[in-house]
């Protein structure tokens, strides 16, 4: 977790720091993904989780650091870059584009993996019609996988927010990644969803890993192999769930210096601290 | 695709019987109509489909139109590659332009798209000797094989290149390419996550519009039959970016519609003007407000233009035999074919219409 990590497989972020005018969102952030490995980044409000993110996405250059992905420099990149390395990103809130149907945004989302050109395009040859059909089967099959197949041809903006954030889910699943970001995948969902959200989290453990930003403690409980905890731009822990909360540093973090004395209670307290993002 | 030949192959019979019945200067209409299609469909591909406001359409079609005559009186090559060329200039110009118009927003890009409508036709100006200066460059129009009238057959011309410009559009807007345009314009952010080249993307919309304007400008000036920057003022910017609205934006459908009230509405203005024995300063301005009119209408009474209120008056009618109006506010499924479900950022999004029979059966 600290400098001098490996470059081997999955995601390295190396010593990485941001800083917007004089500040600093990221002070030397190091954290490593390991493939099939569930690491969750949480943190109270302005902590930098998001900021991570966009630096490991290339929205944001970080000023040192390096980011590597399979051993591949990936900071500097531009963000339509990463679905060709297998990385796939959910955005805070569902991101979908309205003026496509549920379906067309999932097809959307396996733009990587298509090789058309505007020539055959404009010509409606069969190679590209061929890539349509393959597209819209592939599509199908995860808006069955995520029971939202009845809303295919539905606008997104229509629907309730569970099923647009399910439909953003598959967009990002359509690139076939080898690492999955979730930014607040859980945000606005209900308990019940959320419950199924974690299980999604670990039956995608076999074909991906993930790293996820999130503010509600279950899930993050549940789902996460292990946990990156920053507040001011700085890692102040990291370790398994069970060791995160037993932290007094990130009970501190995340309620002030009174309530010490919780323990391993963190986990609901820091819930309902936190939710309003 | 084939659906898209059929319906062309449709459409080209049709304007075959239309333009066959008719007087020859009805056939000189029918070809404009066809030629602002082409402009219009552009156009609405760039603004509608990939969210680019453009007031540079006219100017790219001032190449077009340029293009042809330069060629048509330097050289003596055949006329389809005095076309093809036209197309590919203003194609290229627009890859050019629409480079730096990715960085550009909204009203940034349109006042962008301005300078570009204002200032090209100047070029022609100041080099009259070459560009003709104001009586413009003399171009022929084609010679029709046989019998045929001479106007009717360029019509049959333009209506021919109408129809396939908008099966390659239709295709086009079908296409991955398609999605990626609606993406880009919907969510950048999201569109880049997802592996589309936003910018890319942008420049294609750019480019594929300034074609279908080149190929429209050397239609108009085969149709004219003089190529002069008079043709090509702001005035005909403006025109087809509100025939766009006003036809149906990011319709391929609507550029029709557009295109028939681009024709028509100066004619009706001016029988307007005559009517209430207007002078002939207003006459000959009327067809600016009774377009802004119409335009103000359109947009208050269906945001999508004609064919948005056409696509809703039909699911309107579905849903009544279907069974029942649907609550209102009822979810918009989408549609098949090319009706846009957004809209220009500029204008409001339409009220959702009324669930479609089909999926209000499904759905129960």
């Amino acid at each position: 977790m600290t400098a001098g990590l490996s470059q081997g497989a999955g995601l390295t972020v190396d010593e990485v720091s941001v800083s917007f005018g004089g500040l600093a969102a990221l002070s030397d952030v190091s954290l490593q993904v390991r493939p099939g490995e569930v690491v969750g980044v949480i943190g109270p409000n302005g902590a930098g989780k998001t900021t991570l993110f966009n630096v490991v996405c290339g929205f944001v250059n970080p000023q040192s650091g390096t980011i590597t992905y399979n051993g591949q420099r990936i900071d500097r990149r531009k963000p339509h870059h990463l679905t060709q390395l297998g990385i796939a990103r959910t955005l805070q809130g569902v991101g979908l584009w309205n003026g496509l149907s549920v379906i067309e945004n999932v097809m959307a989302g396996g733009q990587a993996k298509t090789h058309t050109g505007v020539a055959s395009a404009l010509l409606g040859l069969w190679r590209s019609s061929r890539e349509e059909t393959h597209l819209r089967q592939r599509a199908g099959e995860l808006l069955h996988e995520f029971e939202i197949e009845q809303f295919a041809d539905w606008n997104p903006k229509a629907l309730p927010y569970a099923v647009q954030k399910r439909t953003a889910m598959a967009r990002a699943l359509m690139a076939e990644p080898t690492l999955l970001l979730l930014d607040e995948p859980a945000s606005g969902l209900s308990k019940g969803e959320m419950d199924e959200l974690s299980h999604l989290v670990i039956e995608l453990r076999s074909s991906a890993s993930v790293l996820l930003v999130e503010h509600h403690m279950d899930l993050v409980m549940s789902t996460c192999d292990r946990l990156v905890v920053l507040n001011f731009g700085q890692v102040i822990a990291h370790g398994t769930p069970a060791e995160v909360s037993a932290n007094p540093e990130v009970t501190t973090a995340y309620l002030g210096n009174e309530v010490h004395a919780m323990g391993t209670g963190t986990g609901t307290g820091a819930s309902t601290g936190a939710s309003d993002a | 695709m084939l659906r898209h030949l059929l319906l062309g192959a449709v459409a080209a019979f049709g304007f075959y019987i239309l333009t066959s019945a008719i007087s020859s200067f009805n056939d000189f209409r029918v070809g404009e109509i066809a030629v602002y299609a082409i402009a219009l469909a552009g156009l609405s591909l760039l603004t509608g489909t990939n969210g680019q406001i453009s007031l540079g359409q006219g100017a790219f079609m001032a190449v077009g139109a340029y293009t042809l005559g330069v060629l048509m009186t330097h050289t003596h090559l055949p006329l389809v590659v005095d076309v093809l060329a036209a197309i590919g200039l203003s194609g290229a110009l627009g890859l050019v332009v629409g480079m730096p118009a990715t960085r550009l927003k909204g009203p940034y890009l349109a006042g962008m798209t301005l300078i570009l409508a204002l200032g090209l036709p100047r070029i022609a100006d100041k080099y009259s000797t070459f560009f003709g200066g104001d009586q413009g460059l003399t171009v022929n129009s084609p010679t029709p094989p046989g019998t045929i009238d001479p106007q009717r057959w360029l019509s049959w011309i333009e209506i021919v290149g109408a129809i396939v410009v908008l099966i390659l559009l239709a295709n086009l807007t079908r296409s991955r390419f398609g999605r990626s345009f609606r993406a880009v314009r919907d969510d950048e952010i999201a569109a880049g996550l997802s592996g589309i080249h936003v910018a890319r993307t942008k420049v294609l919309a750019f480019t594929v519009a300034a074609s279908c304007a080149g190929l429209a400008g050397a239609f108009l000036g085969l149709s004219v039959g003089v190529v002069n920057t008079g043709e090509f003022s702001l005035t005909l910017s403006i025109y087809l970016l509100a025939g766009m609205v006003l036809g149906g934006a990011g319709s391929l459908v609507g550029a029709w519609w557009g295109a028939i009230v681009l024709v028509f509405m100066p004619g009706w203005s001016t029988s307007i003007a005559n009517s209430f024995n207007l002078g002939s300063a207003v006459g000959a301005n009327l067809a600016l407000v009774v377009f802004g009119l119409v335009l103000i209408v359109v947009i208050m009474a269906a945001p999508m233009g004609i064919q948005g209120g056409i696509g809703w008056l039909g699911r309107r009618a579905l849903s009544l035999v279907g069974g029942g109006v649907p609550a209102p506010g009822a979810p918009t499924p989408r549609q098949e074919g090319n009706e846009p479900v957004g809209s220009i950022p500029s204008i409001p999004p339409p009220a959702a219409p009324a669930a479609p029979a089909r999926n209000i059966r499904e759905q129960s």
